[in-house]
């Protein structure tokens, strides 16, 4: 009995397409190759290590059972990957910020500065298309303005006194600032307003405490506040408010039905048949992770959701056709910097919610500051291209408004910037990269695992385009000119090499068929009934933004052209509600069914 | 910085004798790596006095798996004390080092070898083929071989260059964290000979602090010799992926060796999921000290909403 939908991969996109068509009766089963982790309160630590090394810990890209390696991706270059499989994918580490994308990206386009954006790589629609299903997702993760922390403060006063002005819209239209737009659930009750003791453990427990407790854990893994029931934690990871509704669609969707979850299944191949003259996606095959049992299921339909490294290994290791070669090209990963500074007075760096406030320059890309623990800022200050500074440059160490060629900082040099963690504020560059074919994913020829050969991702940091350079050098000046505004008496440029963490684009859906993988629907242009749903589908690097909100856009409007045109149903944006993942009956539907 | 070859100590092993001359690229390759200094500390009754059917490499195998672990820790404390310096005398011997503690008080080697060797999925051929590859790339620049270094005869060079060989290619029993090692090594002595003399059996611990900024010099920078020897000893597609990984390590060493050192590990029960003392990292960054270096689940952080705005709209 074949399924309706099988979705793969249960990151950030995934959980979409299958929370929306289970809520419209489809029978939709959810493959994930990572664990689920569905008693995070009790399976998580608030520790660096335990949580976030890459190789060993719960947030990484490996099988569940942790005493086994994780799962290898070549990375010929100095650069660093850094996604994670399970229940949640990606999101599980992520800040929660939700900006819009920039208006510039898409098709119709014609603003002053149409010019200054990656004009040849636009989504193959219309920016105002879009809006219907950003506030669809806006209303059910869901998105809120996020409150500060000193961080923020601080932040907002070097912003302030660089001259922008405010932002007061969700819309990206002008150089500015403001605090984020992000999917935590705000702070009530005594969140925010009291650091736990041994004492007072129950007030900053649900429900005395609701949502952001402002504990600084936002990259380990959220689980706020104590007590919450899992569709009321504060960070909306797709593991506390898509997963949760996919699982109960039955009990809060009138006419819905409850998806199938398999987490530790890795999909190893699409099955394809033909339909008259047209190929068609029929079956996927998965392994068990933790028996080794490769197990097969038919659909009407399937989703790719498996990310922008692991979507382009499974075409690939499956055989399906890449006529124009554009599978796994296009790679854009916001070409990611850091600037660092040091302050005579306390930031807070270490508390509060990871990420809440930002600046914008449409054309350029943005800032945002990001608050960390000790063992990942001590990572973020020895990662770069331009060797260790003092000592080497790698042939580059840029200089600029920041102290110093930018480089490492090792030995005695990182214990003195390290030595109160309270004291720095980081800024994370975010470039408007562009569209590039020779940034890319293709089978590794020396390594294969259990799941065939794996994914080898090829950047090509030094060689991108001018604009892309450009772009990131007038942002790593800005955000250092902001943090002497807001007072630093030190900054330290890092120049990163690629930390792909915010991916796009790898499936990428555009408007010609010469170097586009999807359809303006996300279908792919070669096997019908194939549909992708990530990051790996958006068109661009949006401008800047942090993707996962037009992703997460984009997959609730495939989700409704899935319905429409394989099994003859009608959309529902802008006609319905939707449903918030906190709403009462949520919380009712997860509690009844023992979530 | 590269010995001439009519300099060598071991110049009258450079007859044209094919056998002589491997020998002598054996020595040359176990004393880059830091093996045979670390074979010398082997008991001269192992050594010498092995009975006739113990002399094949697999015994001997057995009896430098020890060594070998050791080799591998001096030089990941040698790199945790470069990244992060503290008292200890990997750091005052590089010349380098600060009162509070560093990252061999924080075990940033061992955590580094317990990542590579059990948690790390890289192929070990790949990294084998590193160190064989210098090993032939390196042959042709000679090295003066300290005088405690060439007691050992001939026939226990084989030996020993057989059973590194039989470590280097068994995938099994491989910990990644020692071809690493022996690369770090092999960099070591490419950047100062004279490391190979000094407190440790690991060139690459016995550098100065600028030194061995100047071995990862070598590892990261397009224009490295290194690559181009490494290269000329790989066809593809090994070439390409080799080369890349060189430039990988050379960031992730010192990345992971900074996560490591300022991350819990070291005082992390894996069993209890609890910490058994304050992680060195912690105090050196002033980290929750105000709660007595325990996380919280709450700060009494929150300052309002930026001019008031709770929510924006359109």
């Amino acid at each position: 009995m074949a399924r309706d939908v099988i979705v793969v991969g249960a990151g950030g996109g995934g959980p979409v397409v299958a929370k929306e068509l289970a809520a419209r009766g489809l029978d939709v089963l959810l493959l994930e190759a990572g664990p689920h982790y569905d008693d995070p309160e009790r399976q998580w630590t608030h520790l660096e290590d335990d949580a976030n090394n890459p190789l060993t810990g719960f947030l990484r890209f490996g099988p569940g059972d942790r005493s086994k390696p994780a799962w290898y991706r070549e990375t010929p270059q100095n650069s660093f990957l850094w996604q994670l499989s399970g229940v949640g994918g990606t999101t599980l580490h992520y800040y929660g910020n939700c900006p819009r994308a920039v208006p510039g990206v898409f098709a119709g386009y014609e603003g002053a500065d149409a010019g200054a954006y990656d004009a040849a790589h636009r989504f193959p629609f219309t920016y105002e298309e879009l809006i219907p299903y950003f506030e669809w997702v806006e209303r059910t993760l869901p998105v809120q303005t996020a409150a500060m922390g000193t961080k923020e403060e601080t932040f907002f006063a070097g912003a302030a006194g660089m001259g922008l002005p405010v932002n007061a819209t969700k819309h990206i239209t002008q150089d500015s600032f403001r605090p984020q737009e992000n999917a935590i659930l705000q702070p009530s009750g005594a969140a925010g307003l009291i650091t736990e003791t041994v004492g007072n453990v129950q007030e900053l427990a649900h429900p005395n405490a609701r949502g952001c407790t402002f504990c600084g854990y936002c990259f380990q893994g959220c689980y706020e506040a104590p007590g919450a029931p899992i569709n009321l934690k504060a960070k909306r990871s797709t593991n506390v408010s898509y997963v949760p509704m996919a699982l109960t669609a039955d009990r809060w969707a009138s006419g819905g039905r409850a998806v199938t979850l398999r987490p530790n299944a890795f999909a190893t191949q699409i099955h394809t048949g033909t339909e008259g003259a047209e190929s068609v996606a029929t079956a996927v095959t998965w392994r068990d992770t933790a028996t080794g049992e490769q197990i097969s299921e038919e659909a009407r339909v399937v989703v790719m959701a498996a990310g922008c490294t692991e979507n382009p290994r499974l075409w690939f290791n499956s055989g399906l056709p890449d006529p124009n070669g554009w599978v796994g090209r296009g790679y854009t990963d916001h070409f990611f910097d850091w600037v660092v500074g040091v302050f005579p007075f306390d930031t807070g760096s270490s508390k509060g919610v990871g990420s809440s406030a930002r600046c914008d320059f449409p054309g350029l890309g943005g800032l945002e500051n990001v608050g960390l623990p000790p063992a990942l800022q001590a990572f973020s200050l020895t990662f770069s291209e331009s060797g260790i500074q003092g000592y080497y440059e790698n042939g580059r160490g840029p200089t600029g408004p920041w102290d110093g060629a930018a480089g490492r900082v090792v030995g005695p040099a990182l214990k003195d910037m390290l030595s109160n963690i309270d004291r720095l504020l980081n800024v994370l560059v975010i470039t408007d990269d562009d569209v590039e074919a020779q940034n890319r994913v293709v089978l590794s020829a020396l390594n294969a695992d259990e799941h065939g050969p794996v994914a080898k991702v090829e950047f090509h940091a030094r060689e991108r385009t001018a604009r892309t350079l450009a772009n990131r050098e007038a942002l790593a000046r800005r955000a250092a000119e902001l943090l002497r505004a807001a007072g630093a008496v030190r900054v330290h440029r890092m120049d990163w090499p690629p930390l792909i963490l915010h991916v796009q684009s790898t499936m990428r859906m555009g408007a010609s068929d010469a170097d586009s993988v999807l359809d303006e629907n996300a279908e792919a242009r070669w096997v019908r009934r194939l549909f992708v749903a990530d990051n790996s589908a958006l068109a661009n690097a949006l401008g800047g933004p942090n993707p996962t909100l037009t992703s997460q856009a984009l997959a609730t409007r495939t989700a409704e052209r899935i319905f429409q045109q394989y099994f003859g149903g009608d959309p529902w944006v802008g006609a319905e509600s939707p449903v918030s993942s906190i709403d009462d009956v949520v919380t009712d539907a997860v509690t009844a069914a023992g979530l | 910085m590269y010995v001439p070859r009519d300099e060598s100590p071991e110049h009258e092993e450079q007859a044209p004798n094919r056998r002589r001359r491997r020998g002598l690229n054996r020595r040359q390759f176990l004393a880059r790596t830091g093996v045979l200094g670390a074979a010398t500390l082997l008991a001269p009754a192992v050594l010498f006095g092995r009975r006739a059917e113990e002399t094949d490499a697999a015994s001997l195998l057995d009896m430098l798996a020890p060594v070998l672990r050791d080799l591998s820790r001096d030089t990941f404390a040698g790199l945790g004390a470069f990244v992060v310096p503290g008292p200890d005398t990997y750091s005052v011997a590089q010349g380098v080092s600060t009162p509070s503690a560093g990252g061999v008080a924080a075990k940033a080697p061992e955590f580094l070898m317990n990542a590579l060797d059990h948690f790390y999925p890289l192929p070990d051929d790949v990294v084998r083929l590193v160190v064989e590859a210098l090993g032939t790339g390196l042959s042709d620049l000679p090295l003066a071989v300290p005088g405690g270094l060439l007691r050992l005869p001939l026939p226990l060079i084989r030996d020993l260059g057989d059973a590194l060989q039989v470590v280097l290619r068994n995938d099994d029993t491989l910990p990644l964290s020692l071809p690493i090692a022996l690369m770090l090594n092999q960099l070591a002595t490419l950047t100062d000979p004279g490391s190979l003399v000094g407190p440790f059996v690991s060139p690459f611990a016995n550098l100065s602090f600028a030194d061995k900024a100047a071995a990862f010099r070598l590892l990261e920078e397009d224009t490295a010799t290194l690559v181009a020897l490494i290269d000329d000893g790989l066809t593809e597609p090994a070439r390409q992926s080799v080369s890349g990984l060189l430039k990988f390590l050379g960031g992730a060493l010192l990345e992971f060796s900074a996560f490591g050192a300022f991350s819990e590990w070291g005082v992390f029960d894996a069993r209890t999921r609890t910490l058994t003392g304050v992680p060195v990292g912690w105090r050196l960054t002033n980290y929750l000290a105000s709660t007595g270096f325990r996380p919280v689940e709450g700060w009494d952080e929150l300052k309002g909403y930026f001019e008031g705005r709770t929510e924006v709209t359109g």
